[in-house]
């Protein structure tokens, strides 16, 4: 995937944030900035509003309070001025449709009618290739495996060309070589300049690869860098902990 | 223009190249709406069944009863109550998906109270028109006929025709991306809620547009029954968008002109949704070969 050499990822301001679900407070109130250009891990335990979180910035959620995402102004290269790219956490429609990998590429990324052009552009080629999805092009959706799924997913956010990603488990279902190939392409652009907001539970890659880290449990408990959290009394009294840190 | 349309076919049928029956102009306006009106249900029913909104087309179908009722209270010519038709429909639409973005009720029941509720609203007001409109009025709105088609109907189907084909072509990928995974869909700033109405007024410009021909009832039934036969064989987007749209042009060509040709005692409506079941146990048996012999 050809990600530009350099990107100005916009930072995401939350300001007294909360979400309602009825009378059910999902997430109280939040203040805080996802500074632009940065490796942001959101982390907390099941059920806790991680995903609740990321809903809400993508405005699929109703919140109280403001979220704004500040997309740099003078943007010399405007191609991918404002735009962002979605992970969900699962494959976001019914498994047994007969969508093949090209119809979700062709009616992500195309405008021609998908029963008219049925030909794949050659820079999504290429990343196919990278994903190695390459010859999978006319397999259902549904046949593929889980990681197979999440690259296609991962590698249709990249080709929308943004400049925030937001990633809602993002290694769910991948092996160890598959792990490894979507982090090269999420350092490449995040060291080229793009923000990205990740949910992910793999304390490892959060330390390896995250600039900061948010603690979410129904709301914004712990905020730090890698290193402070991991040394922190909410890392250290989560019994999560030990099972993922292996 | 249809004028020398009519005069073609009677001179085909002079010919001896053509049964008798196509001499009528009823059944030619008949066979120009129903190349029309599959085409169009077969679009749009893939759309149906990748959202799982069968029950929809079912509610908005059965709308149309009372649209024709208020319409025949109201004045409008008996076989031509568009205005109340129209307006009703594209009302009682909007007011569900208006209702279904501002509640938690699950959408499944939300649809089956707006079901019932035009069902039963629709069934009063006609039972009372009915005892100032011919009787065959009923039966013509509930099961369709081949008999009342006019040529300023056709007109009128031809418009939708191309406003459908339109809206295919320019927003054909965005719409079954908002389909299959609005939340991506929103993440790509495309404007779902604005599809979202699109659909529900589709669904209703399209069931009135077709309920002459269908009827009430079914016209849902071939909203979804093309689509859930396409989806069982299909092994892409694009097959089960082909192979909709000529079970639903099949279908509805069929049940036109073989009752007639027949001359069986069967309304369109029935004749149309028992070809369209045709097709679907014909799927379903290719679909159990195909996978025993996988």
């Amino acid at each position: 995937m050809t990600i530009p050499n350099t990107l100005t990822g916009p930072s995401v301001l939350l300001e007294q944030t909360s979400v309602k679900e009825g009378d059910q407070q999902l997430l109280s109130a939040i203040t805080t900035e996802f500074k632009a250009g940065g490796w942001h891990a959101i982390l907390g335990p099941n059920g806790g509003g991680k995903s609740t979180l990321l809903k809400a910035i993508l405005g699929l959620t109703p919140h109280q309070g403001s979220i704004t995402i500040q997309w740099p102004t003078a943007e010399p290269n405007t191609q991918s001025q404002g735009r962002l790219g979605y992970l969900p956490q699962s494959m976001p429609f019914d498994a047994s449709l007969p969508i093949s990998v090209r119809d979700y590429l062709l009616m992500s990324l195309s405008k021609k009618p998908i029963w008219f052009s049925r030909k794949i552009p050659v820079e999504v080629e290429v990343a196919l290739n990278q994903v190695q999805l390459n010859d999978k092009l006319d397999r259902k959706v549904g046949d593929l495996s889980g990681g197979e799924r999440q690259r296609l997913m991962l590698a249709t956010a990249l080709l929308q060309a943004p400049t925030l990603l937001i990633l809602d488990e993002p290694m769910t279902g991948l092996d160890q070589q598959g792990q490894k190939d979507v982090l090269n392409l999420l350092s490449e652009f995040n060291t080229a300049g793009g923000t990205i907001l990740m949910v992910e539970h793999n304390w490892q890659i959060v330390k390896q690869h995250c600039d900061q880290v948010y603690w979410i449990d129904k709301g914004l408990e712990y905020q730090g860098t890698p290193d402070d959290f991991f040394a922190s009394k909410v890392s250290q009294s989560n019994p999560l902990q030990p099972e993922f840190m292996e | 223009m249809m004028t020398s349309v009519y005069q073609t076919f009677k001179h085909v049928v002079e010919q001896g190249w053509l049964p008798e029956m196509f001499a009528y102009e009823f059944l030619i306006n008949a066979l120009f709406a129903s190349l029309m009106i599959g085409p169009m249900l077969g679009l749009l029913g893939t759309l149906v069944v990748v959202k799982r909104l069968a029950f929809l087309s079912e509610a908005v179908g059965h709308s149309v009863l009372t649209g024709v009722s208020i319409g025949i209270l109201l004045g409008e010519p008996v076989n031509a109550t568009w205005i109340s038709l129209f307006s009703f429909s594209i009302l009682f639409s909007l007011l569900l998906q208006w209702i279904k973005g501002r509640s938690t009720i699950p959408y499944d029941a939300l649809i089956g109270v707006f079901l019932s509720f035009a069902l039963a609203l629709g069934a009063a007001l006609l039972l009372y028109v009915a005892k100032h409109v011919n009787a065959h009025l009923i039966e013509q709105v509930m099961f369709g006929s081949i008999l009342v088609s006019s040529v300023d109907d056709l007109i009128l189907l031809a418009t939708i025709f191309i406003l459908v084909s339109w809206l295919a072509f320019s927003f054909g990928n965005q719409a079954y991306l908002v389909a299959i995974s609005p939340e991506v869909a929103h993440s790509q700033r495309i404007n779902t809620r604005l599809h979202d109405y699109g659909f529900v007024i589709l669904i209703a410009l399209i069931t009135v547009a077709a309920v002459k021909i269908i009827g009430a009832v079914l016209v849902g039934a071939l909203l979804l029954i093309p689509a859930a036969s396409a989806r069982l064989v299909a092994k892409d987007l694009k097959q089960m968008l082909m192979l909709s749209v000529l079970i639903a042009t099949t279908s509805s060509v069929f049940g036109v002109l073989i009752p007639m040709y027949g001359e069986w005692p069967v309304s369109a409506g029935p004749a149309i949704t028992l070809f369209a079941c045709g097709w679907f146990i014909m799927c379903l048996m290719v679909r159990q070969l195909n996978g025993r012999n996988n």
